[in-house]
């Protein structure tokens, strides 16, 4: 009964408006809305920093806009794609990798479940998402499964794509305790594997915006 | 014929409902009939349209039947000879009679004329452009029959008058309409998070659930909802989660903690973060963010998505995910019911097209897309 009547809430207008871009600006994805045409109607924090920090992708005259040709011509078409759609689906067409900085990202453009009034120019929106910032909530990861700091030292430098040798080079530790901790590491989180230990604990990840932990700041984006 | 005069409570009248119209679409219409019946014409739009692709959409009506305004929307729009003609002088703030744009002859040879105008007994049109942003339009038009005749220089005057009072009930309308796709845009990109988001009160009430957060609440193991309040399902940790989230409320307080399940499962991770935001009246409207994040909740990874993000065959895709999901080499090449060098070759080439050194990498970039965000 709670759980429904939270549900209908939801869709009023109780939730104060302001509060949705900041809980957005607490995380580390990039949320960009756009019309068909992928201009820009809103960005939040880590979308505007990615954008303007690195040549990838970026917005100029308000549409957004990917720095490399085909991928324009890519995301585009995605973005238009998506406008387009009443929003009760998310095919698969609406995945695309952009090069951001020097990697290629995934990046998502879905359909907006929203309405914009047509004096803003446009019926439909899309959201473009991506992980802006590739960060690990080490504290919490401490935690919920009790790691020492060392421990935690050689999952991160796992979680960040090291093999167990190059980590024990990074940690300045011999492999045999590197192979210690994760074998410590592995019992803590229940895990049997490598493979697996990296999956739980992206799984038990909330990926932080840039200020080193979500939030925490009075006063929102100022 | 001849022209009655505005009278001075008529246009104060005008004016008021402009104002209403900007922060209320509907009363547009009020406004339109009052216009209508200050300067005789039984017909009025208020009406939003690209002029570019010549798609119309009637925001607001009176006078006409609504089937006539529908066919309008569908069709006549795009024969709409009087807009057609202004063309380029429709531009902000310009007042015209429809005279001005198109000769008599011209009219009534017009399919617009015979087919939509006549039969409705209208002939004589005053319009005016309120907003126009690349070839998004917004006007106010009036319509009249042929015997009330043309609309003369009081009417224009009129609505010259009028003219920066509808101007600024658009650009009302359009910041608040902006400042609404914002909001419901971003309630939307919540919704979709692989993470439970809530947004509560000091004393753990919530005001915002995302659809992770429902799930976790409904299944009562770590997380659960207390006579409307937020809790965990082990006593004690209500406790530390509810100072936690008090906390947050009052200072830049905030922090993370672990709550245990009853089921056995992994924990789940919490983080709790104070949001505020300053207040019309110069106080500050704090709410606290609570992230929820479940280690075991089995998140399915689309083999399409997987081939598609990162170039990978169908094969390699379905190793890729099956890894992903947890399996090892062995039981994926089994579920696979492919053999154990098949899978291994599958698995380099999804290394080499990922990057990836090793399957804890793999898994890794997989984990890491955005796909498992939605």
């Amino acid at each position: 009964m709670e759980l429904r009547a939270e549900a209908d809430r939801r869709q009023g207008d109780q939730a104060p408006p302001e509060f949705g871009r900041l809980l957005l600006d607490s995380l580390a994805y990039a949320f960009i809305v756009v019309d068909g045409e992928a201009r820009v109607f809103f960005a939040n924090d880590v979308a505007r920093r990615v954008a303007s920090e690195l040549n990838g992708l970026y917005i100029a005259d308000n549409t957004l806009h990917a720095a490399i040709d085909a991928e324009d011509v890519e995301l585009r078409a995605a973005i238009a794609a998506a406008a387009r759609r009443d929003g009760s689906c998310a095919s698969v067409s609406g995945f695309l990798r952009l090069t951001v900085g020097k990697m290629p990202i995934p990046v998502m453009v879905l359909p907006a479940h929203v309405e914009a009034d047509p004096l803003l120019g446009a019926q439909r929106v899309a959201f473009v998402v991506f992980c802006g910032e590739d960060r690990l909530h080490r504290d919490l990861l401490i935690t919920m499964y009790q790691l020492t700091c060392r421990e935690a030292d050689l999952v991160s430098a796992l979680l960040a794509g090291m093999s167990l040798a190059e980590a024990a080079r990074a940690l300045k530790v011999t492999i045999h305790t590197a192979r210690t901790h994760l074998k410590h590491a592995m019992e803590k989180t229940g895990t049997a594997r490598q493979a697996d230990l990296v999956r739980v604990l992206l799984r038990s990840n909330l990926p932080p915006n840039s200020r080193g932990y979500l939030g925490g700041h009075p006063g929102g984006s100022s | 014929m001849g022209a009655r005069l505005v009278r001075e409570s008529d246009f104060r009248t005008l004016t008021d409902l402009a104002y209403q119209a900007g922060t209320d679409a509907s009363k547009w219409f009020v406004f339109l009939d009052r216009l209508g019946q200050t300067l005789e014409a039984p017909y009025g739009v208020f009406l939003v349209q690209d002029v570019a692709s010549k798609t119309g959409s009637l925001t607001v009506g009176y006078g006409a039947e609504s089937h006539r305004l529908r066919a309008y929307e569908e069709y006549y729009c795009t024969r709409n000879i009087w807009a057609n003609l202004a063309g380029e002088s429709l531009v902000p703030g310009a007042v015209l009679p429809t005279e001005a744009v198109c000769s008599e002859s011209d009219l009534l040879k017009s399919e617009y004329y015979n087919d939509f105008l006549q039969p409705q007994g209208a002939r004589h049109g005053l319009g005016a452009t309120i907003f126009r942003e690349g070839s998004l339009t917004a006007t106010v038009s009036v319509v009249r029959g042929a015997a009330r005749g043309t609309f003369n220089r009081e009417a224009i005057r009129l609505m010259t008058l009028l003219m920066p009072h509808m101007q600024r009930a658009i650009s009302t309308h359009r910041r608040l309409a902006g400042a609404r796709l914002e909001k419901e845009a971003a309630y939307d990109a919540l919704e979709r998070l692989r993470f439970g988001v809530l947004l509560v009160t000091a004393v753990a009430k919530p005001i915002f659930v995302n659809t992770e957060a429902r799930r976790l609440l409904a299944t009562r193991d770590g997380l659960s909802l207390d006579r409307g309040l937020l809790a965990a399902t082990r006593p004690g940790d209500t406790c530390t989660l509810r100072a936690l989230i008090c906390a947050g409320s009052t200072t830049a307080g905030g922090g993370h903690l672990a709550l245990g399940r009853p089921s056995g499962r992994r924990p789940l991770g919490i983080q709790v973060t104070p949001l505020s935001v300053p207040a019309e009246d110069g106080t500050t409207s704090r709410m606290v963010a609570v992230f929820v994040t479940d280690p075991d909740r089995e998140i399915e990874t689309s083999e399409a998505l997987v081939s598609r993000l990162f170039g990978l065959t169908g094969a390699e895709a379905a190793v890729a995910v099956c890894l992903a999901a947890g399996y090892t080499l062995e039981e994926t090449a089994e579920r696979r019911r492919i053999t154990r060098g098949t899978a291994r070759l599958h698995l380099k080439n999804a290394f080499r097209k990922t990057g990836a050194r090793g399957q804890a990498q793999l898994i890794a970039h997989l984990l890491k897309a955005p796909a498992t965000l939605a």
